[in-house]
């Protein structure tokens, strides 16, 4: 297979090399949820993402611990329910319980509680990186504002912001302020929002004799974005990692995000 | 077809899921018909409906809903819920005609030490009403546990209620609390919904939560705070 681009991965500040493509696990859970973990790390998968939330912890954590016991690194990321604020420790330690892990490689404030930035739970996630439970630490759902808003109080930026992120979604300006912050951006959902159908997608597909998802992921690829799609069908889990071994031209990019229904000024 | 029990189960999973729609995306801004529709979705896709038939609902509400979601302070019937006081809500689903419901308590706000000291007091009343609960009790027994353990707290308005609704012979009645009127025997297996409420000077507070009777106490079918969520 040829690989034109050899990064497979993204550094985070903390050190951490994400996965460029990680799995989804919402809203599998049980024996569902360790077999699909199961098959998408023996092919190939090596970051899975979970949450408090998904209630699929101990069954992620089977997988991956299984694995790991095997020989595979598999990086984990996981996140913290909003209603857990002021239980931050108790949270994450509940987390690590399920997942049958010492250490979370990444840890994530599931939602800004209330919209405000919840600068007291950043501050309990920095002192759980500063000692050693979890590698890297941000946040989910949350705008640029609430991101400074973290980065004003507490002079920490998060290592990586995951959002639901699509061609429709797709916004230069939040782009360009997670990279001034050097704020890795993590796309949820790539696939959901996506009109798979429209001809910037299509014709990419078609030319490089891909299918649309594949298109959508690689579109994610270039702009820097890891994503973490969810699929449990084992043909399509391939498919979805099977993305660096082609390249979109630059004005197929421009193409899909012109897809965007991001108004100019939003972020 | 699914027996009660797991429907009972599923509509508890289904409300918990609408739970998280209100408390996951919520902001000073939103009014309850925002949240009634982020709730309709979200019940939805997760294969159930909110529960508009009032046979099904919270029928001891003080504050009918819109739509299966229940607030509990009339301000925020019409108005954006706002960062003052407390947002008491409840919602009540329906999986294949079984009711299910949860209510939670939030501020978005740094709470002051006598609101923190009463949610306290109510929770752990609550806690005690559910360590009292057994096969072979009465409801009596649980609202006895309660209104021992928060008798002493001088931080509410008027005593704080706790209610209880299950089912007596297939028909859904007042376990325990205002309305019960008899002495029903709990017995092994029986689904029954908890409801905490107490008012203080700075809004409602209110803890639900769904129970499976056993042998020798209950198991709850969701795991929705029984606190104070403070979102801030």
């Amino acid at each position: 297979m040829t690989t034109i681009h050899e990064t497979t991965t993204v550094k985070l500040t903390s050190g951490v090399e994400l996965p460029l493509i990680g799995y989804g696990t919402f809203p599998m859970r049980g024996e569902q949820a360790q077999q699909a973990v199961a098959s998408a790390i023996s092919i190939g998968y090596r970051a899975v993402d979970t949450a408090m939330r998904y209630r699929n912890e101990e069954a992620v954590g089977a997988a991956v611990s299984s694995a790991r016991a095997s020989g595979t690194d598999v990086l984990v990321t996981s996140k913290m329910a909003t209603d857990q604020v002021g239980y931050e420790r108790t949270s994450l330690e509940g987390s690590l319980a399920a997942l049958g892990l010492d250490k979370l490689d990444i840890w994530l404030i599931h939602w800004p509680p209330g919209g405000s930035p919840g600068v007291g739970s950043w501050r309990e996630f920095i002192r759980a990186r500063d000692e050693g439970l979890v590698d890297a630490i941000g946040i989910s759902n949350y705008s640029v504002a609430q991101i400074d808003g973290l980065i004003d109080a507490t002079g920490t930026a998060p290592d990586l912001v995951q959002r639901s992120w699509s061609p429709v979604e797709f916004d230069q300006r939040y782009l360009d302020s997670c990279r001034d912050r050097g704020i890795a951006l993590v796309a949820h959902s790539p696939l959901r929002q996506t009109p798979l159908e429209a001809p910037a997608i299509a014709d990419a597909a078609q030319a490089h004799a891909r299918t649309p998802a594949q298109v959508v992921l690689r579109w994610n690829i270039q702009h820097g974005v890891a994503v973490v799609p969810k699929s449990a069908n084992p043909e399509r889990m391939a498919q979805n990692l099977n993305v660096f071994d082609f390249e979109l031209s630059p004005q197929e990019m421009a193409a899909i995000d012109a897809l965007s229904s991001v108004p100019p000024m939003s972020s | 077809m699914r027996g009660t029990a797991d429907l009972a189960a599923e509509a508890a999973r289904v409300a918990q899921v609408g739970y998280t729609a209100v408390i996951d995306r919520m902001t000073p801004e939103l009014t309850l018909a925002t949240i009634a529709a982020n709730v309709r979705r979200s019940v939805t896709n997760a294969d159930g409906a909110p529960a508009t038939d009032s046979e099904l609902s919270n029928v001891w509400s003080p504050a009918w809903n819109e739509d299966g979601v229940t607030v509990f302070d009339e301000r925020q019937k019409k108005g954006a819920i706002g960062t003052a006081g407390t947002f008491a809500f409840g919602i009540t689903v329906q999986v294949d005609g079984e009711p299910g419901s949860i209510a939670a308590t939030a501020v978005l706000h740094n709470p002051s030490d006598s609101l923190r000291a009463s949610a306290s007091a109510l929770s752990t009343a609550l806690d005690a009403a559910l360590q009292a609960i057994r096969t072979g009790t009465t409801g009596t027994a649980a609202s006895v546990a309660f209104d021992e353990s928060v008798g002493g707290h001088t931080g509410f308005t008027a005593p704080p209620t706790l209610h209880g609704l299950g089912k007596v012979a297939g028909t859904r009645a007042a376990l325990l609390g205002p309305g019960a009127i008899s002495e029903t025997v709990l017995r092994e297996g029986a689904v029954m919904a908890l409801l905490a409420h107490g008012t203080t000077p700075e809004g409602a507070i209110v803890f639900q939560t769904t129970v499976r009777v056993t042998g020798n106490g209950a198991d709850r079918l969701d795991t929705v705070p029984l606190r104070l969520i403070e979102l801030r």
